[in-house]
């Protein structure tokens, strides 16, 4: 069908037609070719649950694949399962290198992003999967967010100033500026926040790891009026307190940030003022 | 069971600000776990003595720390959001039992031989 | 019939109730289909689930609340009505005439 295509145009439109030929071959020259070892099968066991099928339990499914036909990273071997093996499986993911924070997910007992956790290469080993813990589950891998982005919400995540500048932008210090780093590059992943204990008991009350990070990101940031306003709202029982410094946040983090020492920032702060 | 409270593009809400939950409650949890540490030594560098002011502060400080830890516990296991009944119930157990043994260490330090005392003979018995 | 509900039982009446409160806002014309859409869906799913699956229940009325949410807003002024919904409103009226 596509080479029928491609020579009834080659007459009139040769500039095209080479296009759609060199698009056509590699379809099937550039794609992943099995590398010729032997073949290194590994398997995952991974949550399903179908809300069309609410009365049933979930459950863990079992897929093997060859390693050596896959990309090094969890999401690749994801992926090749919904290709090849299973087109229901469900699972969010986007940008396939840890800046988007779609494919946050539970791997072997560890929130972090499948695209940047290594398979583990020992095939005597299965690999288990599950969504993020003690989060409502929609399908399969998927939990749902409502509550964790209402709650960044509530926190007015963006520069609020009455008195901007006469002319022209914000100006900050270079030292001011410093203050943001290891707390701006979080991507609202929530590996932190479904890692804590407090937040499994208390996640309607208490903010968890990640809000209360940007929370404090907008607290340290030179150029925002309305700290007072911020530190007030946290002083509360539930929204900041029910941090008992489990670290568990910090030790997930698939970005290599801190969220508990940004907490105790929030703290110091709070005591203080 | 939790549900979503207000439409999913509602923020959530704050509980009303008050310091005394809030920081004033840090500082001072901070302030008395890390006063306890030489408490306690100048409990037993001091004990014996005739008029044993220490020895009661340690006991009073003593109980008013546990008792921060156990109300940590109720507040994180048991709230009376969730347990309406169970939560309050536990929360005044909590207060009389406080009460209870803060009568009894008193008693104990006024009329025996004090906390202090009590621990150095039961460690060398 | 029980004298007193389950927590659970009052959450979904209370949904019931906002789902038929919610017919009330749509235009005369269409409300019929919404009123049959709000029936359908929950009488349908109190016969197939059973009422000691908590966990199936409270997944329903999460997802009911979500659906609820969308169908409450003005700008919805009409919805769709399947052939089984359909039939299963004449099997009704049969039941009851009988």
């Amino acid at each position: 069908m596509f080479s029928l295509l491609a020579r009834s145009s080659s007459r009139h439109l040769p500039f095209q037609t080479s296009a759609l030929r060199s698009f056509s071959s590699s379809l099937v020259t550039r794609q992943a070719v099995p590398t010729g070892n032997n073949p290194l099968n590994k398997e995952f066991k991974i949550y399903r649950w179908n809300p069309d099928e609410p009365q049933k339990k979930p459950e863990l499914q079992s897929y093997t694949i060859n390693l050596n036909e896959c990309g090094p990273m969890i999401l690749d071997a994801l992926i090749k399962i919904k290709n090849e093996l299973d087109p229901t499986l469900t699972f969010r993911r986007s940008c396939r290198e840890g800046i988007c924070g779609s494919c946050a997910m539970n791997i072997n007992g560890q929130n972090t992003l499948a695209c940047l956790c290594r398979i583990d290469r020992n095939e005597n080993k299965d690999t288990k999967i599950y969504p993020l813990p003690h989060m409502y589950v929609v399908k399969d891998l998927v939990p749902d967010l409502t509550l964790f982005y209402k709650q960044y919400k509530s926190i007015e995540p963006y520069l609020q100033n009455d008195n901007p500048p006469a002319h022209g932008e914000f100006l900050q210090s270079p030292e001011d500026r410093k203050k943001l780093d290891g707390l701006y590059e979080c991507i609202l992943c929530a590996c932190c926040s479904t890692s804590c204990p407090s937040y499994w008991w208390n996640q309607d009350e208490y903010l968890g790891p990640a809000t209360l990070m940007q929370a404090y990101r907008w607290i340290a940031d030179s150029r925002d009026g309305y700290k007072a306003h911020r530190k007030e709202k946290l002083q509360n029982e539930m929204s900041l307190y029910r941090c008992h410094t489990i670290f568990n946040c910090s030790r997930t983090c698939p970005k290599g940030l801190n969220p508990a020492a940004a907490i105790a920032q929030i703290k110091l702060q709070l005591a203080v003022d | 069971m939790f549900l979503v409270v207000g439409t999913v593009n509602d923020p959530t809400t704050f509980p009303p600000p008050s310091k005394s939950h809030g920081s004033h409650h840090w500082s001072f949890e901070r302030l008395l776990s890390a006063g306890l540490v030489p408490l306690t030594a100048a409990a037993f560098v001091s004990s014996g003595s005739p008029t044993p002011l220490i020895d009661g502060l340690l006991g009073l400080s003593l109980i008013v720390h546990s008792h921060i830890g156990f109300d940590a516990l109720l507040v994180d296991y048991v709230h009376k959001r969730k347990f309406p009944k169970l939560g309050p119930l536990l929360s005044w157990t909590l207060r009389a039992t406080t009460l209870a043994v803060g009568v009894g260490v008193y008693q104990f330090n006024t009329n025996d031989v004090g906390l202090t005392e009590l621990i150095r003979r039961v460690w060398t018995a | 019939m029980p004298l007193r509900h389950s927590g659970l039982q009052k959450e979904v009446l209370a949904l019931y109730r906002r789902a038929l409160r919610m017919v009330r806002t749509k235009p005369p014309s269409t409300r019929d289909k919404f009123h049959l859409f709000v029936r359908y869906s929950f009488k349908t799913q109190a016969t197939a689930v059973s009422p000691r699956s908590v966990s199936t229940v409270e997944h329903l009325i999460r997802r009911g609340q979500k659906q609820l949410e969308t169908y409450e807003n003005p700008a919805v002024k009409d919805c769709w009505v399947s052939q089984e919904m359909r039939g299963w409103e004449a099997q009704e009226r049969g039941d009851i005439r009988h």
